[in-house]
């Protein structure tokens, strides 16, 4: 398949979140929390006083590394950096909007959601039938 | 238009097509569906009302059905009236209310160099990537798995010391994996209450069930979002399928 990205067969891969406190602590409890030698850790708490400059680097950070399978990201924060993940097509790691104790999941401003909504749109479908 | 139906009927590469089609709705009524499952595992906030009167000053709305009880021994600090299980950020704001705001807080999480408990497997197929959960042992660094077929439903047990959460298994699901797989309850069981215990160790000595609750209820999330990692996989592989045919056609 054209531009189809290789993925690479890994084991022990993480899973990053970037999110609010409680979710972080959450998912901390179910054991994804990693803290590796450079003491990098596979998380991002966001709040009040986080920029919207941190939460771009460590979205691309977590993108970018290669031991990180999935992404979890809370959709009010994915919100702030919408054009950096819309923009994103990478298979892996994927990118999860979750919702968040204040904002519930809006699936109109899913990423996925968005991409393939088009398709149910009248004037694609009346298109592909000719 | 007759035309184009009688060429729809006997066209093979039609047929290819309409079953990218199918496999794409497949996975957007899956995806569709997972969302809903794990965002109400999260956060259940339908028929419950709860007001707190504390440190925490939490309070939900109920959709109008909801109802406040009052105790028989007369009103207390905390009033709680619940039409439904408490999950994932309720129990964590119930053990913050119990166990104090300051242990049950992001100041407390470890910065020293520690694996996570739970890892992910990571493998091409023909839909696009596949996600299993597993876990490895931080100690000797034995990984082990149980793969759950998506598909098939099938299981194949390994000896198995450590915690396998399937991909495939979720609240309807999730009973009949566990009457197919054959495991030494003693055994996972005891390294499963370990990994959790060193996880929970982080709040101190003595917490509150609420924060052991909301622990499950976050390993369940979490099989949830693995399930979704995947349907998304699939869904944007097929949506890229059907684009480029669009594409190839036009």
């Amino acid at each position: 398949m054209a531009g189809r990205a290789q993925i690479r067969t890994n084991n022990s891969a993480l899973i990053a979140m970037i999110a609010d406190e409680d979710t972080v602590t959450g998912f901390l409890l179910a054991g994804v929390g990693n803290v590796d030698i450079r003491r990098k850790a596979n998380y991002l708490i966001v709040d009040s006083k986080t920029t919207v400059k941190a939460i771009e680097d460590a979205f691309k950070e977590f993108t970018s590394r290669e031991d990180i399978a999935v992404v979890l990201i809370s959709q009010y924060i994915a919100n702030m950096i919408r054009f950096l993940v819309d923009s994103y097509n990478k298979p892996v790691p994927a990118i999860l909007e979750i919702p968040s104790k204040d904002h519930p999941y809006d699936p109109a401003h899913d990423s996925v959601l968005s991409r393939v909504r088009y398709l149910f749109s009248a004037e694609s479908v009346a298109s592909g039938r000719r | 238009m007759e035309n184009g139906e009688e060429s729809f009927l006997v066209n093979p590469e039609k047929l290819d097509d309409d079953d990218e089609v199918l496999r794409f709705l497949d996975s957007l009524d899956a995806y569709l569906r997972l969302r809903d499952s794990v965002s109400s595992m999260l956060r259940q906030t339908k028929y419950c009302t709860v007001v707190m009167h504390n440190t925490c000053q939490y309070r939900l709305a109920s959709d109008g059905d909801g109802e406040e009880e009052r105790g028989e021994e007369g009103e207390q600090e905390e009033e709680v009236h619940w039409n439904c299980a408490l999950s994932g950020w309720f129990e964590l704001a119930t053990a913050r209310h119990s166990m104090g705001s300051s242990r049950v807080s992001s100041v407390v999480l470890d910065q020293k160099v520690q694996p996570a408990a739970t890892t992910l497997q990571v493998r091409e197929s023909v839909s696009g990537s596949h996600i299993n959960a597993w876990s490895s042992s931080a100690k000797d660094g034995i990984c082990s798995s149980e793969e759950i077929e998506l598909s098939s439903m099938q299981t194949t047990v390994k000896d198995s010391e450590l915690r396998h959460r399937g991909t495939s298994s979720f609240y309807d699901d999730m009973k009949k994996i566990n009457s197919t797989i054959n495991l030494t309850p003693t055994d996972s069981d005891s390294n499963i209450q370990k990994e959790r215990s060193k996880m929970l160790s982080v709040f101190g000595t003595l917490v509150s069930p609420k924060l052991r609750a909301a622990q499950v209820s976050f390993e369940t999330a979490l099989d949830g979002i693995v399930e979704i990692a995947n349907v998304q996989s699939t869904l944007l592989s097929s949506f890229s399928r059907l684009q480029q045919e669009r594409n190839d056609s036009s």
